[in-house]
């Protein structure tokens, strides 16, 4: 009794026989002072049990008072049921009848993709130049036995997700740079408690309000800054429409899979452009995973919480998450490499720049420069793996990019973690403000690093 | 306008409402019709008439059509965050409480994703005034569902027609515990102005809402005409009703509209009650804040 005592005194009034004084020693494992019973006077009236509010503390003995731990098991008897084991019950792919390819908006695009992908929750707030993904979900789920919520905020939304992954089911929504700021509360939330969803960012304009036009600056945020604590999460960055659907259908494949967040990184003009989509061969029919909040037998003994108020059990927590990371950075690393099997000059972008590099690789290459153009795909975890065996032919890298620089610091933050301390010179080309890095500029910069060094 | 165009440039009258504008910045962005000009007008022409001292106005918008408000106004204008204009409008009247406080925003703003700001400000009665400007839906971007939504109006995410049960927004400010409490409509210009120039001379969270035109999203969405056939609408269905119950100020779709004053008492300040607290408290203790704002080293 006395480790379950926190000294409220209630049995001391209760007792009509005074037998129940407050103690003066502390107890080493709770800290409180625990009181004293003195039984001489008792008359096993019971009311100090009625009084006592802790579940574990004063409670009658069969044959004598004592004041040692009980297991409730010896007055109660066994539980009478017991949660079983819960089992994973699997996704199903069904096979999708062969169609014409689809002209799409890129944002429309993810909304199909993650349909495809079983997600039938779409909780999310009006931001431009995200909006038309809800907006199509808004038509589409009410058709599709799904539901669409607009919530009243972004920090609405995203707890809105950590509710609906707790029940293991499949959730997403569709935002803008100013509205992921406020879900990174949530995503802390739940990368610790280990939930899953997907959030699709089609970055604007920054800092503050900013503007509707694409940006990539936020980049930072999603790669470094997940809300506070130990966070990370697969950042996917698309460059096409078709693009905007696989990577969604995988985004949904890995929040499953790592029980952890998943954010697609677009940019603004990739969320509205159109373009050809092929949809895939097969769409998911999604499961009920083990360790879901389900609500029934199975799944009662689950429990969906970021809390662990004693170090170690935090500290394990971390490592275990840790541990994911390790998972995802290891296998997770996507990249598309364009002409770079023998690039000397090597252009590093991604989204929407990554189309403008792309012409500009291809210029040079027809001008004899053997330019080449690697594609993060995944942003975090970057590619280094990939990138490291192109660096032996590389004279130069350039990194292209709609921001301040972020995407520059992840490739700078991998080679140093890849021990590559003397990499080719890292120049850039930066635009800011909605403005993109066109063409000719990355052709001009690419033709001005070939002439120094020759 | 015919006489205007027998005028030469240089013999334009200036506007009246021009002194308190930015007219570097106009043309505005609002559409043709948008009921937010004339919210604009309504509250310049109120200040003017109420003789306050102009360079003590400050005015304070969130995001969204009628957060672009602030940006107009040559007065001590302020951008905030979208939702947070009220909380922006707390920091700024207890940072200089000798300022009139003006919020103009919409009503997704400020009862959607600021709703939790807006119940609070009412409950702690902080000195403010509160224009909601509500057009029932989103407009700046693209016409998604407001909490102000009537049932059955439809919106780019509701494309089948509203079922969530939209805010009584007097109700909602009086039992929050509003002082001052009114509703108009943007046909209303007179008693609006006369509203707004009322409410300046109160004290505590003073709320009006404004029933505005949206053609643009609302009314073409809904097949609700024109702005000009929203104006026609209000004048056949707008009821003026002063102290009238605010329970009953429910809005339906294209249904009348009450209008009204509903409520106008007095309650002590935030302010008010945290000196007279304070003092009742710590006595001689308190140094109560100074109407600029506390310790200036001048
Ligand atoms: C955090 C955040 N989420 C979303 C937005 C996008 N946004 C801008 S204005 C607005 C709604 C404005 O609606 P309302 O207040 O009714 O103003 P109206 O345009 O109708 O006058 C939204 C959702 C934003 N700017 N910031
Ligand atoms: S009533 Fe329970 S909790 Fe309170 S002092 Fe007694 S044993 Fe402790
Ligand atoms: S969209 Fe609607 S609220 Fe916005 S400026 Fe146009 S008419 Fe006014
Ligand atoms: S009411 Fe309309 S048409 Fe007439 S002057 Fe004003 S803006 Fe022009
Ligand atoms: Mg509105």
């Amino acid at each position: 009794m006395p480790q379950f005592c926190k000294a409220c005194g209630r049995c001391i009034e209760a007792c009509p026989k005074g037998c129940i004084t407050m103690g003066t020693e502390i107890e080493p494992a709770t800290g409180f002072t625990p009181v004293i019973l003195n039984l001489d006077e008792c008359t096993a009236c019971g009311l100090c049990f009625s009084a006592c509010p802790e579940p574990y503390g004063l409670q009658p003995t069969i044959n004598e008072f004592e004041t040692e731990l009980f297991d409730p098991a010896t007055h109660f008897g066994p539980r009478t049921t017991s949660a079983p084991t819960p089992v994973e019950i699997p996704d199903q792919q069904v096979p999708l009848p062969e169609l014409e390819p689809l002209v799409l908006k890129g944002n429309h695009a993810s909304a199909i993709g993650a349909l495809l992908a079983g997600c039938r929750h779409f909780f999310g707030y009006p931001i431009t130049p995200s909006t038309e993904g809800a907006e199509l979900m808004a038509k589409l789920l009410p058709q599709l036995d799904g539901v669409f919520v607009q919530a009243v905020s972004e920090v609405a939304t995203i707890n809105m997700m950590y509710g609906c992954g707790g029940a293991g089911q499949r959730s997403m929504s569709f935002t803008s740079s100013p509205g992921f700021s406020l879900m990174v509360e949530g995503l802390s939330y739940m990368i610790g408690a280990e939930v899953p969803g997907v959030v699709v960012n089609v970055m604007r304009g920054g800092p503050g309000l900013g503007n509707i036009a694409p940006e990539q600056s936020d980049i930072k945020m999603l790669c470094r800054g997940l809300g506070h604590g130990n966070t990370h999460a697969p950042v996917l960055a698309p460059s096409t429409p078709q693009e905007m659907l696989d990577l969604t259908m995988l985004a949904f494949d890995l929040t499953m899979k790592y029980r952890n967040p998943v954010v697609i990184a677009a940019d603004g003009f990739l969320g509205q452009m159109t373009g050809r989509v092929q949809l895939p061969k097969t769409l998911v029919e999604p499961g009920i995973p083990a360790w879901a909040v389900w609500g029934d037998e199975m799944h009662r003994g689950n429990l969906i919480s970021s809390i662990y108020l004693n170090e170690q059990d935090l500290e394990a927590h971390n490592i275990h998450i840790n541990e994911k990371y390790e998972r995802m950075i290891d296998s997770e690393q996507r990249a598309d490499l364009f002409f770079c099997d023998d690039a000397e000059w090597l252009v590093v972008a991604c989204n929407t720049p990554a189309r403008m590099a792309k012409g500009a690789v291809e210029e040079m290459r027809k001008a004899g420069v053997k330019a080449g153009l690697f594609r993060p795909i995944t942003l975090w975890p970057f590619p280094i793996d990939l990138l490291v065996g192109l660096l032996p032919n590389a004279k130069g890298i350039l990194v292209v990019e709609a921001g301040t620089g972020p995407l520059e610091d992840e490739l700078r933050i991998a080679l140093s973690y890849a021990d590559v301390h003397s990499p080719p010179p890292i120049t850039n080309i930066r635009r800011f403000g909605g403005i993109l890095p066109q063409q000719q500029e990355i052709v001009d910069s690419l033709s001005s690093l070939v002439e120094v060094k020759s | 306008m015919s006489v205007a165009t027998e005028q030469t440039a240089s013999e334009f009258q200036e506007h009246p409402s021009a002194p308190l504008l930015r007219m570097e910045r106009i043309p505005h962005v609002w559409c043709p019709s948008c009921g937010i000009g004339t919210v604009v007008k309504c509250y310049a022409t109120a200040l003017e008439r109420s003789g306050v001292d102009l360079d003590k106005v400050s005015v304070v918008s969130g995001i969204g059509c009628s957060g672009r408000v602030a940006g107009y106004m040559k007065l001590d204008a302020f951008h905030a965050t979208h939702g947070r204009a009220i909380p922006f409008a707390t920091g700024l009247k207890l940072g200089r409480p000798e300022l009139l406080v003006t919020v103009i925003s919409g009503d997704g703003d400020l009862v959607g994703i600021g709703g939790n700001h807006f119940i609070h400000a009412a409950r702690r009665n902080i000195d403010m005034l509160v224009i909601l400007i509500n057009n029932f839906i989103y407009g700046m971007t693209g016409g998604q569902n407001a909490p102000t939504t009537p049932i059955s109006a439809k919106s780019s995410t509701m494309p089948f027609g509203n079922f969530e049960e939209p805010f009584n927004l007097p109700h909602l400010a009086a039992s929050s515990g509003a002082p001052y409490v009114a509703r108009w409509t943007c046909l209303h210009i007179r008693r609006l102005t006369w509203a707004i120039e009322e409410a300046i001379q109160r004290k505590g969270f003073r709320f009006i809402e404004v029933v505005a035109p949206c053609p643009t999203l609302y009314a073409r969405l809904n097949k609700l005409g024109t702005g000009l056939s929203e104006m026609r609408f209000y004048h056949d269905n707008a009821e003026i009703q002063h102290g009238c119950d605010t329970r009953d100020l429910d809005i339906g779709f294209h249904e009348k509209i009450v209008c009204g004053k509903f409520v106008d008492e007095e309650r002590p300040t935030f302010l008010e009650r945290k000196d007279e607290h304070y003092a009742k408290i710590l006595g001689d203790k308190y140094i109560p804040m100074g109407p600029e704002g506390g310790m200036i080293h001048e």
